[in-house]
């Protein structure tokens, strides 16, 4: 009965953790209600999302005790977080478990951690790639393809992987934060350990998810989930529970870093430092960001791509960039005030998980300037009785002469694109540029 | 009626008319020429204005419709009314820049004891219609009252229909086809400042009823918003001056003055004129009303009607 009860668990809580966040990015709209906030410190269980804030601010946040307990926890009992609260594990955990020859790539395996060392170069040189890549940011994103009603090509990688090569390969070897916590795992306390009383039969390494069981070896790997199928399925009972300390001698796992792997995760930071400037565009595409944007070069490498913004802008004046803008800025939100207009209705800075978007007050938003064309406004050219623009701005930033002709206030003038957007002209005669 | 159904009836009514003796010269009405002539059924109260003065917006309706002889007088049982309502900028409630939510509930609720079918709040802000919808806390009420309320922004298809004017400005317009279809049409316009006019009351209101509003900007404005006032006449204008902004219109925030009145009129020149002086202004000065009074719209002298001040 007891066991039965874990099986359903294991499917129950990572369910309701994916769930949970589908109805919480579905619940990014205006107006915000006040648990769709939710998902924020959900992401702010990542020790990479931490780590991105530092970089980008230099300061610890104020939740920065959040990712340490899940290091706690990890350090504690192994990815626990990646078993039992990770949404797309969520998902993938309920994949069945397959035979694959892939599985196995000896040197997939072992490189793994220069991954690991080439993504946190990336991520220390300037470019929140890295987080785009952890389960909360990327499952925002890619719900917002299916949203829109465009095709997941990521998570569609991502489970035909789970489902050809083992359900975890995702975790244990591109997610940033899986591969962290793995690390970390090496030293966990409590870990799963096989007895001498198991016979080789394999059934544990046939249920595992994670392909953590070494079991020529009779050991469980560091990539460990806690998930308990093998020893729920061990028909010896070999599988135990025990602390560090009992079991050291054991412990293969912490064994120090090879010559191979030393260099393996030296070329990893070589490519990082050497190649992440050579695709750095040589001048900033002249763009117009959200609401609170950071200066461009530094939105460019604080934004993760989660696309929350995007999809909690009641307007939908927030575009992601295309691949045709270049890699640096693909995916980041952009607005074109002549499709649509900034309501500055300010959510954008609200559901922002990487400070990309700040918090700025209304009084501080300076998306761009609006210049006006007088040489081709209906009222100075043709003395039109249209003031549109006028009429269109929030802030009164337009303002007219003596014979009622229009003229933008700089002072006031924060960029939303309502002039631009107003203008009845075929080709606008107020166009908003970036600063 | 969808348009299919109305296609089918005006057929069947059409050839049904050569069965008849002497009718087969009749034409079969069209919408834009119903509406034309506006709602004609309440041909008593015509000429009456009335004045409500206060600040509570649900007696002064109240009084505004007993001094018309009730609201059985405008709306029967079984009827569809639209109001016109302004909620076209994402703006508070007591930021007075659009229909106070409270009127408009009062509306509502009027025209369910009168029996109303259903009553439909529309309007085609200029900003974001799901913020305007909230902020101006209009839907709320509405939905509470128990009306339906939408904006007209998400498709030609669904609400505009064209709607030939042959005006010297306007040729035709797609027009709003729930005002068209309504049996009962309410405008209920706020009386505030407005960059372009100078003040936006009944009228200037309307031109939330049209698809291309751009186009009024390109050419005659003043024109437009008065050609566009023949298309249909609204069963009765509540004119909401009760408070309303004197500057930043019609976006606001801007100064805030309390008229405390509410107007009501059958006739949309007349209401706009009366308030055109409250707000300060000579209604003839106003191009709109004039070229509307001189297209027979309604009266420009309002004080040639039968005013009756409550």
């Amino acid at each position: 009965m007891r066991l039965l009860t874990l099986a359903l668990w294991r499917r129950i809580i990572p369910c309701f953790m994916l769930v949970a966040v589908i109805i919480l990015f579905w619940r990014h709209q205006y107006p915000l209600p006040a648990d769709a906030n939710a998902l924020l410190w959900f992401s702010r269980l990542d020790p990479i999302l931490l780590l991105a804030e530092w970089r980008s601010t230099g300061v610890l946040p104020g939740w920065f005790w959040l990712p340490f307990v899940m290091i706690a926890i990890t350090l504690a009992g192994g990815r626990l977080f990646c078993g039992w609260l990770c949404p797309l594990g969520g998902l993938l955990a309920q994949l069945p478990r397959r035979y694959s020859r892939l599985q196995s790539i000896p040197w997939l395996y072992s490189s793994r951690y220069a991954w690991l060392l080439f993504t946190l170069m990336l991520l220390l040189a300037g470019s929140n790639w890295p987080v785009f890549l952890t389960p909360f940011h990327l499952l925002s994103e890619e719900l917002f393809r299916l949203w829109k009603g465009t095709v997941p090509w990521l998570l569609a990688g991502i489970l035909l992987s789970g489902i050809f090569i083992y359900p975890r390969f995702w975790c244990n070897h591109i997610c940033p934060t899986g591969l962290l916590l793995a690390a970390m795992a090496r030293w966990r306390s409590g870990r799963l350990v096989v007895d001498s009383v198991c016979s080789h039969c394999g059934v544990c390494t046939k249920v595992c998810p994670t392909h953590s069981l070494q079991i020529m070896a009779g050991l469980v790997a560091e990539d460990c989930m806690v998930c308990g199928r093998c020893w729920q399925a061990c028909p010896q009972e070999a599988l135990t529970w025990q602390s560090r300390a009992v079991k050291k001698a054991d412990d293969y796992s912490s064994a120090g870093l090879s010559r191979r792997q030393f260099f393996k995760g030296g070329f990893a930071v070589f490519v990082a430092g050497a190649g992440w400037p050579l695709l750095q565009p040589s001048s900033a595409p002249a763009v117009l960001r959200p609401p609170g944007a950071v200066a461009e070069e530094e939105f460019l490498a604080r934004c993760s791509r989660c696309s929350r913004c995007v999809k909690v802008c009641p307007s939908q004046c927030l575009i992601p960039m295309p691949i045709e803008a270049g890699i640096t800025a693909f995916l980041t939100p952009s607005i074109i005030p002549r499709q649509a207009k900034c309501e500055l209705c300010l959510l954008c800075q609200e559901v922002c998980p990487t400070m990309a978007i700040e918090s700025v007050p209304l009084q501080q938003v300076k998306i761009g300037l609006a210049i006006l064309d007088e040489r081709r406004c209906l009222v100075w050219a043709e003395k039109k009785l249209c003031l549109l623009c006028r009429e269109q701005c929030p802030v009164h930033a337009i303002e007219a002469d003596e014979y009622n002709r229009p003229y933008v206030n700089n002072k006031l003038c924060v960029g939303c694109g309502g002039c631009e957007n107003g203008c009845p002209l075929k080709q606008a005669a107020i166009v908003v540029r970036p600063i | 009626m969808d348009r299919r159904e109305f296609i089918k009836i005006a057929t069947y009514a059409g050839l049904g008319t050569f069965l008849l003796p002497g009718c087969h010269t009749a034409r079969t009405s069209l919408p834009e020429e119903r509406n034309l002539s506006g709602n004609q059924g309440n041909s008593a109260v015509i000429s009456d204005l009335i004045i409500v003065q206060g600040s509570q917006p649900e007696s002064m309706l109240t009084k505004g419709f007993e001094a018309l002889g009730g609201i059985q007088n405008f709306v029967k049982p079984g009827n569809t009314v639209v109001v016109k309502a302004n909620f076209s900028v994402p703006r508070l409630p007591e930021e007075a820049c659009t229909t106070n939510p409270l009127l408009a509930a009062a509306l509502i609720k009027l025209c369910r004891q009168a029996g109303a079918k259903e009553i439909k709040v529309i309007d085609y802000p200029f900003t974001n219609p799901v913020i305007c919808l909230e902020k101006t806390g209009i839907k709320k009420a509405v939905l509470e009252a128990g009306g339906k309320i939408y904006t007209l922004n998400n498709g030609l298809e669904r609400y505009f229909t064209p709607v030939k004017i042959n005006g010297q400005a306007l040729l035709e317009v797609d027009y709003s086809k729930d005002v068209l279809e309504a049996d009962v049409f309410f405008n209920l316009p706020i009386l505030k400042h407005h960059y372009i006019t100078d003040v936006t009351m009944g009228l200037k209101n309307m031109m939330g009823l049209v698809w291309d509003r751009g186009y009024f900007h390109t050419g005659e404005l003043h024109r437009c918003i008065a050609e566009l006032a023949t298309v249909r006449r609204p069963t009765l204008t509540i004119l909401e001056a009760i408070r309303g902004i004197t500057a930043n219109g019609p976006t606001g925030p801007g100064p805030i003055q309390e008229y405390n009145q509410l107007i009501f009129g059958t006739d949309p020149v007349a209401v706009d004129a009366y308030g055109a002086t409250l707000f300060g202004k000579k209604p003839a000065k106003l191009d709109y009303l004039r070229i509307a009074a001189e297209k027979g719209v309604g009266q420009l002298d309002w004080e040639k009607l039968n005013v009756k001040r409550v």
